[in-house]
Order: structure tokens, then C-alpha cells, then sequence
């Protein structure tokens, strides 16, 4: 459906400054419509283990905006199985923010940030989020709770909504040290979350049901370890949005039934399907999933093909449910975003060697100091590993920053560079 | 062997403890090539130019905090350039409770250790002598606060202010609670140095920022607001505490180099100039008969000639191309013939525009941001909001109803949304400035321009033109993305109602439509707009003694 995504998106630029109640249904029944033409159209011809990561992905933001008073606004890296053993669902910042570049939507909302004075440079996904919060589109969620990880923009961003909509916020300080003092430090800080939430909502912590959300997330992991080990030789139908999906179920949405099941899909998926072929790719850091040329290069290829993002496997690390406090914080001290940018790198390598990768993509989105400040020592860590790697300038959210012709030209040339040496 | 640091929370004390010089290490780089290369070029210009003083001088020893995602990678980058002999991450906690402070306290005890490790050298508490402690004064001063500004910006808003400045930046303003009981041992220093450390008015990195009471103290006449580019920390404050500040501020931002001094001197003195701002003399009784004023512009110098009942006698422009000299002497003979007067008639001169200090000319300097003020005045006197996309930059001025400042913003060291930015657009689709303003009335289609680079931009609209897209509707799409760019600055400058619109890009009706529609308010502008400039030089040339 060329040009209708982005005269959807001009609409909501229109619209928002003025209606932004009418923007917010809109915006919520387009996800609806979004979740039908998933099932139905758009991705019929992905593996049903794809499908079924898209339409539980959908399900899930369609469920938190019909209530999102009754939500927690979290950034990514939080552990929510806890929440989840409150009652509270978590509403992810950045994911939120994705959906509304999916939809276009986006270039109001990060104009009105701007227009108070927040900088240019800052990272578009929170600047579309504090735009479409100081619209008046995105309500007021019951509380916030964030983690230092992995980027600055934490700092920022929940800390201003927090103000803005006047409700409490908890912050979770993540050390660089990777040593169990961390662990315990912030095993203590998750303990004190769970008063937290108590005040924000009137609910109790139901313990079964925080050791039901370890236990799932143990085996959850395994199964994506696993998954990682049977992608190294197979070729599994993909297309750029599905690695994006999957950050929700290796994060955010960990310990649910629904995370669960989309790993034990993927994993049979991944065993009944055909040898490897083509060239085999790991993507680095966030994609700009909405670059119509970029879809059209991945999507369904079996000449080039993104076999793995490193966001899903930062933090496959293991879960003791009797130790629920100690084992979330394990994941987020022990994460490879977390700490110097050669754990990053060196669990990137660990992985292209166990997924036999051809070459790194490297996307250095605009306004992320984490990733870009790494850039240049991911590309030489890799190349030295044997992996070409190439950085890819651009913007993860805002199309005004993300030249087409030039990624594409990029992106092309690296690709007949890699099938020109395999 | 001196240790250097970059953080008001490095353990400075701690480390004189044992016995080694410890200096702020203040970089003033005038290129990155080296951190482009190592890093990436979008990082702050400060964290960039650590790196480059690293490679640059004869630093053995370097201790960062990670304060913040640049200097973690910074600290990567130096880690595997080997060039240091020591080289430590302070871990920094966010926040100041009883668990981060132990943490904190476990953090400078590791890097006691390895600083003794690595230099032979033992703990004497007796050592750790404290920063001395800034001259307070009663009377009136400036805090530059915001994003590190260095020795060099304060040098510079020292200068051109003339009222003491204090360092309110993140680099400075240490202000530990000293303790003279300072304990015997390393882990007696600590526990009190620990939260002294930690407890200091915090910056913006720090989750609890409640505490940076800074624009509320007696004697504070002014605040400079430093952003740098790439740092996103401070414009945070500065957009939540922007419309609070109850004295002057002016919004500074720098890429940590010393390359746009010129810009950067005219927002400064025209800040200055505000401060100082008295009413004006009024009437004929100076005893003036004319006065002339000369703004030389980035694409044309402009002068107008005025005499002291306000009349405008003469106005004419030159081209700045042949040199600011040469240029400002072209317009005033010709605005002075077209007067009917010479040089012998004028009273006083007054100079201004990115030349304004070039001319050769014996005449006052004055910013542009204060001609443009007053020369609005005089041309709609209901202005209260100036906007002036020049060739070279684009501001905002607020203007109260005498004609003085109230407030600016300008555009950072991009053409977006400039004069320029339209120039290369015209010159891309071959087209003059005036065929440009005139074929993009007439669009049919909404064309989006997305990049917000000049550059970018520009190979957008060759796209747009190989897919047959109307050259009217790409032009619409340009006049767009400059009304855009320029309504966010309006916004920051919380302009309001009238809106006059001056310079070169003020006679392009289609920008104006635009602006016009994005800002929901009428713009007006006036067929002298482009000699708005020179008329306020005039003008304030007219009130000189």
C-alpha cells in the first residue's frame, strides 16, 4: 500500500496539534486495523512462527492503549515480570514511539519536542514520545519506572513525563561493574519496586505468580539460546520488522505466555526449515523498519537475509525463579549493552560465529551516543574477528533524518562487496 | 606526574592525597579529526575534545566518570588507543541514597588502590587539600550555566559583558562540603568524602535535580545558557526553566570549538547590550541633525540615512562580496546621494551585521540583534516578534514597545531554514531567488521536504525532479521545511503577536505563507524589511551622545 502509510502519517500531522483525543483514537484503531491486515494480508507469507510474533506484539500495545491509565511507562531494558505479578502492565516507551514511525506518525510529535526546546540531536524515539505526551495524545500512564540502560536519553526523558503528568516515577541505577556487589545493588532496588508499585496502584505482589513469570522466563531464554544454534545452518522466510517484534518477547514482554510460545514457535520453525542460503547478516542496534527501499531489500530474500538483531540476545542470561529479585537484576547488570562497548562486540562475535554470519550491519541511529560512540570500534572489533562490517548512518524514527538514496547505496554496495568474496 | 580529570565529580582531593597535581583537563580543540575517526562525529564537542588533548599533549594519567554515554566511550576509545598509563572509569551513581553511597564509597576505594598500584605512591590524608574556594561578591554578576563551557567561553562572556561570571557549568562549580577532620585512614577519608562528593549540587545527569537552585540568588543580573551540540542533557533544564528565569537569559550553543567566535561574540554582545539596556533619549533636542546606519550583511550590505525626526532619508544596497570595506562604503555613498547629503552631513554612524566591525568606517558598533529590534519598531510599531531569515542565519527577537530587546534565539551553525539553504535550493533547480518566490505560489501538490540537512535536502529535491514531481510543488515543499524550522524558533523564543518578518527571505511570499499558516498568525513585512537592520543602526545612531 505505497503512499497510504504516509498520508495516514500527514493526517495525524494535521490533526494532532489541535485534536488530540481524536488523534489518539485514530492512532489506536489503526493499530487495530494493523493487527487484522497482519493476520489476513501483510504477512500471510512469513512463517507462522512471524505471524505469530506480529499479531501477539499488536494484541499487546492495542490492550495497553485501550487502558493506558492503568499502565506502568517503562523503558525497554525494565524486568517486568514483576509488574506483571502486580497486575500492571508495562507500556514501552520505545515501542510505542516504533509503532507511531510505522505509522508515519511521528514528524508532529518530535516537532513539538523540538519546538520546547529539546535538541536536535536527542534520540527520536523519546522526542517523538515527550511530543506526543506534551500534545496531549499519549494520557497519563499510573506510574513510570525506568533503568539507567541503555542510553542517556533514560535519564531524561521519564524524569520530564514525570513532571508533566505529575505521577511517581522509580529509576533503576545499573552499574557498569559486572560483579555480583552490582547484582545485589540492584536485586535491591527491584525489591524496593515492588512497594512502589503498591502505592501507585492499590495492588499487591502476587509471589506465585513472580516465580510462575522466572520460571517461564528461564525456559523462554533456553529455548532462545537454542534458537540462536539452530538459525546457523537453516533458512527461515523474514523481513526486517519480525527482528523488531522479537526485541518485545526478549524484553518487555519476558515471562508472558504469549514471549514463551513465540520462542517455542520459532524454534520449531527453525527446525523444520530448508538449508541455509544466501548471504547471512547480523544486524546491530535499532532498524529503520518503516525505509520502504530497506523492507523491500530483506523482506522474503533468500539472497540476503537479516539472520539476527543484537538487541535480542544482549541478555539471555539464567533465571532462578527462587531467586526472582537476583535473576532480573543479573539480566540487566549482565546485559552486553551494559558496561565497556567490547562486551558489546565481543558478544556480537560470539554470535556471528555461532549463527556463521557473512557480514555486520552497524546502524548508527541518530542521536544515540551509546551506539554510535562504539561505532567505529565495533567495526574494527568485527572486521578483526572476520566479520565486514558496515555502519549505516541514519535514524531509527525520523524519516528527516534518514537519507534514503544514500543508506541504499550503502547498503547495496556492502551486499555485492560480501556475495563478491563468499 | 599531574592527573587530569573532566567531571566536578572526579575525586580530585582523593587524588591529591597522594601527593600529585590534579588539573581539569579544559580542551580547546579547533579540529576532531582524531575522535571523528576513533568515535563518531555526532558526540559532544567536549567529549571529542578529550580525545583529541589526549593525542595531542603529554597526558600520562586520566581519571573520567561516567557521566554520561560520550564519556563512556570516550574512555573505550582511549582504553584502546594504549596511550595512557593510567587511564579510570569512575562509576557514577544517578542517585545520592545510603546504597549508592556505599557503592560510591567502594568505587574510590578501587581507585585508590590502583592509583597506588600505578604510582608507587601511598594514602597521606594530610595531602588532600580541598579547591580554593571562588571570591564571593555581594554585587552583580553572570552565571554561564548549562553544558561545560571551558576557560574559553568564560574568557569570552567575560569580555563582552563586563560584570564577573561564574563557571555554573557541569565542569564547574565543585562545591564540596569540606570537612577538616578529614580521618586517618583511607577508609575514614571516604566516609565522609564519599557523600560530600556525591552530594553536590547536582547536574543534570543526577536523577534528583531539585536542588540546582541556580537562577534564584541575589546579584544574579543575567544567565548564559550553554548547550553543546550533541550534549542533550541541558537543553532539558533549559526548556523546563526557560520561561521561570526571572533575569535576561540568552541561549548559547557551541560544538566545544572556538570556530564560530564571530557568531558567538554577536549573540554575547548583543546579550550585553540588553543588560544594559536604558531608555532612550527621544525628541530633537540632541541637537543630530542625521545619522547613517550600516548593516553588512552575509550576501548585502545595506545602509540607511535618517535624520533626527525619524524621517528616512536615503537607503540603498551594495553587495558584501567585495569585502565588508569596500561594500559598506558603497551602499552609504549611494544612500547618502540618494539623500541628497555626504559623509560631512552625518553626526554618527553606527555599523552592524556579521562585518559590522570590518568596515573601515569611524563609527559605534552594534549587534544586529538590537538594530533589527529597533529598525521593527520603526516599521510596525505593533511588532512584538521579529523574525529575520538573513543569508547566514535565521533569528527570533522579542521586542517590547519602545523597540529594545526582550529576548532571542538564533539558528546554530546550519543553513537550514537560512537564506542559504533557498540559494543552494535555487541554484540546484537553476533557477533566480526571484523566479524561485515566484513559481512556488503556484503548487498544485504537498510535497514533503524530510532531511533536515542542506545537504540531504538537496539530493531529495534532484529525486523529486527526476520523478517529473512539478518544480512549483518542490519549491512549496522547500518553503515548508524553512516555515517549519522557523516556527520552532519562534516557539522557543515564546514569540507572540505581531509578527513582522524581515531580511532577504521576508520578500519570498511563500515562505511567508507558510510561516504564516504554522504559526497560525498573521506575518507582516514591509518593503523596507530588508533595510531593517541599517535603519535601526540609524536610528540608534540618532541616540548616541
Amino acid at each position: 500500500m505505497p503512499g497510504l502509510i504516509e498520508k495516514f502519517g500527514a493526517y495525524i500531522d494535521r490533526t494532532a496539534p489541535e485534536h488530540p483525543d481524536r488523534v489518539r483514537r485514530i492512532l489506536r484503531a489503526a493499530f487495530g486495523v494493523n493487527g487484522v491486515a497482519q493476520r489476513t494480508i501483510t504477512k500471510r507469507d512469513l512463517p507462522p512462527c512471524r505471524r505469530y510474533v506480529a499479531a501477539f506484539t499488536n494484541d499487546t500495545m492495542l490492550r495497553v492503549l485501550a487502558h493506558p491509565d492503568r499502565c506502568a511507562l517503562v523503558s525497554l531494558m525494565l524486568p517486568c515480570e514483576l509488574p506483571d505479578a502486580f497486575g500492571v502492565q508495562p507500556m514501552c516507551a520505545e515501542f510505542y514511539t516504533s509503532y507511531l514511525a510505522g505509522a508515519a506518525a511521528e514528524h508532529s510529535f518530535i516537532q513539538r519536542a523540538e519546538a520546547e526546546g529539546i535538541a536536535e540531536t536527542f534520540c527520536s524515539y523519546h522526542k517523538a514520545l515527550l511530543g506526543a505526551a506534551w500534545s496531549g495524545v499519549l494520557p497519563a500512564p499510573a506510574c513510570i519506572v525506568n533503568t539507567s540502560l541503555i542510553c542517556d536519553a533514560n535519564n531524561l526523558t521519564f524524569r520530564a513525563l514525570a513532571d508533566y503528568y505529575g505521577v511517581p516515577q522509580y529509576y533503576v541505577d545499573v552499574p557498569p561493574e559486572k560483579d555480583e556487589e552490582s547484582v545485589t545493588y540492584v536485586a535491591d532496588q527491584l525489591r524496593e519496586l515492588g512497594p512502589f508499585l503498591t502505592r501507585c496502584t492499590g495492588r499487591k505482589l502476587d509471589e506465585d505468580r513472580l516465580r510462575e513469570n522466572i520460571a517461564r522466563s528461564r525456559r523462554t531464554i533456553e529455548t532462545f539460546r537454542a534458537c540462536i544454534d539452530a538459525k546457523r545452518s537453516v533458512y527461515l522466510r523474514n523481513d526486517m520488522v519480525s527482528e523488531m517484534y522479537e526485541i518485545m518477547s526478549t524484553h518487555i514482554l519476558l515471562g508472558t505466555t504469549g514471549a514463551e510460545r513465540y520462542a517455542q514457535r520459532l524454534l520449531r520453525d527453525l527446525r523444520a526449515a530448508p538449508p541455509t542460503r544466501g548471504l547471512r547478516l547480523l544486524w546491530v542496534h535499532t532498524m529503520p523498519n518503516w525505509l520502504r527501499p530497506l523492507q523491500e531489500t530483506f523482506k522474503y530474500s533468500d539472497r540476503w537475509q537479516i539472520i539476527a538483531g543484537d538487541l535480542n540476545f544482549d541478555a539471555l542470561e539464567d533465571m532462578d525463579p527462587d531467586r526472582p529479585y537476583e535473576s532480573m537484576a543479573r539480566r540487566l547488570v549482565y546485559s552486553s549493552m551494559n558496561g565497556p562497548a567490547s562486551h558489546r562486540i565481543d558478544r556480537a562475535a560470539e554470535m556471528c560465529r555461532r549463527m556463521d554470519i557473512d557480514g555486520v550491519i552497524c546502524f548508527c541511529h541518530w542521536g544515540c551516543k551509546q551506539t554510535a560512540g562504539a561505532a567505529a570500534q565495533i567495526k574494527s572489533g568485527l572486521e578483526a574477528a572476520g566479520y565486514p562490517t558496515l555502519l549505516l548512518n541514519g535514524d531509527g524514527c525520523d524519516r528527516r533524518n534518514t537519507p534514503e538514496g544514500q543508506i541504499m547505496t550503502r547498503m547495496h554496495a556492502f551486499l555485492e562487496m560480501l556475495e563478491a568474496g563468499k | 606526574m599531574t592527573v587530569y580529570h573532566a567531571c566536578k565529580y572526579a575525586p580530585v582531593e582523593l587524588l591529591r592525597a597522594f601527593g600529585v597535581p590534579v588539573e581539569r583537563l579544559d580542551p580547546t580543540p579547533v579540529s576532531f579529526d582524531c575522535a571523528d575517526s576513533c568515535l563518531h562525529p555526532n558526540l559532544c564537542g567536549f567529549g571529542k575534545g578529550v580525545v583529541e588533548a589526549v593525542m595531542a599533549q603529554d597526558i600520562r594519567a586520566l581519571v573520567l566518570t561516567d557521566c554520561c554515554d560520550v564519556m563512556r566511550r570516550v574512555y573505550d576509545a582511549l582504553l584502546e588507543s594504549g596511550r595512557l598509563e593510567f587511564l579510570w572509569l569512575l562509576s557514577l551513581p544517578h542517585k545520592k541514597g545510603p546504597a549508592e553511597i556505599r557503592r560510591f564509597h567502594s568505587a574510590l576505594s578501587r581507585l585508590a588502590e590502583a592509583f597506588s598500584a600505578y604510582s608507587g605512591r601511598t594514602f597521606d590524608p594530610s595531602l588532600a587539600e580541598p579547591d580554593p574556594v571562588p571570591e564571593q561578591s555581594d554585587g552583580p554578576f553572570i552565571s554561564l550555566s548549562g553544558a561545560h563551557g571551558g576557560a574559553m567561553l568564560m574568557a569570552r562572556a567575560q569580555t563582552a559583558i563586563g560584570l564577573p561570571v561564574r563557571d555554573d557549568t557541569c565542569s564547574g562549580a565543585r562545591t564540596i562540603a569540606w570537612q577538616e577532620e578529614r580521618g586517618t585512614t583511607l577508609d575514614a577519608f571516604l566516609d565522609w568524602y564519599a557523600p560530600a562528593l556525591l552530594g553536590q549540587r547536582p547536574c543534570m545527569r543526577m536523577l534528583h535535580v531539585a536542588s540546582r537552585d541556580l537562577f534564584d540568588e541575589p546579584g544574579l543580573r543575567g544567565v548564559i545558557y550553554h548547550t553543546l551540540k550533541f550534549c542533550d542533557y541541558y537543553g532539558f533544564e533549559y526548556a523546563a526553566k526557560k520561561d521561570r528565569i526571572a533575569v535576561p537569559l540568552l541561549k548559547i550553543e557551541t560544538d566545544g570549538t572556538d570556530v564560530d567566535s564571530g557568531q558567538l561574540d554577536t549573540r554575547l554582545t548583543a546579550f550585553a547590550e540588553t543588560l544594559e539596556a536604558r531608555p532612550r533619549r527621544t525628541g530633537t533636542g540632541g541637537g543630530l541633525r542625521c545619522a547613517a546606519g550600516v548593516d553588512v550583511g552575509s550576501a548585502g550590505t545595506k545602509a540607511a540615512v535618517m535624520d533626527s525626526q525619524g524621517r528616512l532619508l536615503g537607503y540603498a544596497l551594495a553587495p558584501s562580496g567585495t569585502g565588508a570595506a569596500r561594500g559598506a562604503s558603497q551602499a552609504l555613498e549611494e544612500a547618502l546621494n540618494r539623500a541628497g547629503l555626504t559623509r560631512d552631513d552625518l553626526d554618527a554612524v553606527v555599523t552592524t551585521g556579521y562585518g559590522r566591525a570590518n568596515t573601515g568606517l569611524e563609527a559605534s558598533i552594534i549587534t544586529e540583534i538590537t538594530c533589527h529590534a529597533r529598525g521593527a519598531h520603526y516599521l510596525d510599531p505593533e511588532a512584538r516578534t521579529v523574525i529575520d531569515i538573513g543569508g547566514q542565519d535565521s533569528k527570533v527577537i522579542g521586542v517590547d514597545d519602545v523597540g529594545r530587546v526582550t529576548g532571542f534565539v538564533m539558528n546554530d551553525k546550519c543553513a537550514a531554514g537560512t537564506g542559504r539553504f533557498l540559494e543552494m535550493m535555487a541554484r540546484t533547480m537553476e533557477l533566480s531567488m526571484e523566479e524561485l518566490a515566484e513559481r512556488g505560489l503556484h503548487w498544485k501538490q504537498e510535497v514533503s521536504i524530510s532531511s533536515m540537512c542542506t545537504v540531504f535536502a538537496e539530493s531529495e529535491v534532484v529525486s523529486l525532479l527526476a520523478r517529473n514531481t512539478p518544480a512549483e510543488d518542490v519549491i512549496h515543499g522547500l518553503n515548508r521545511s524553512v516555515a517549519e524550522k522557523t516556527a520552532a524558533l519562534v516557539s522557543r523564543q515564546g514569540g507572540r503577536e505581531a509578527y513582522l518578518m524581515t531580511g532577504g527571505v521576508a520578500e519570498n511570499a511563500g515562505v511567508v505563507q507558510e510561516l504564516s499558516k504554522k504559526l497560525g498568525a498573521e506575518v507582516r513585512t514591509d518593503p523596507l524589511s530588508r533595510y531593517c537592520g541599517a535603519i535601526g543602526a540609524a536610528l540608534l545612531a540618532l541616540e548616541q551622545e
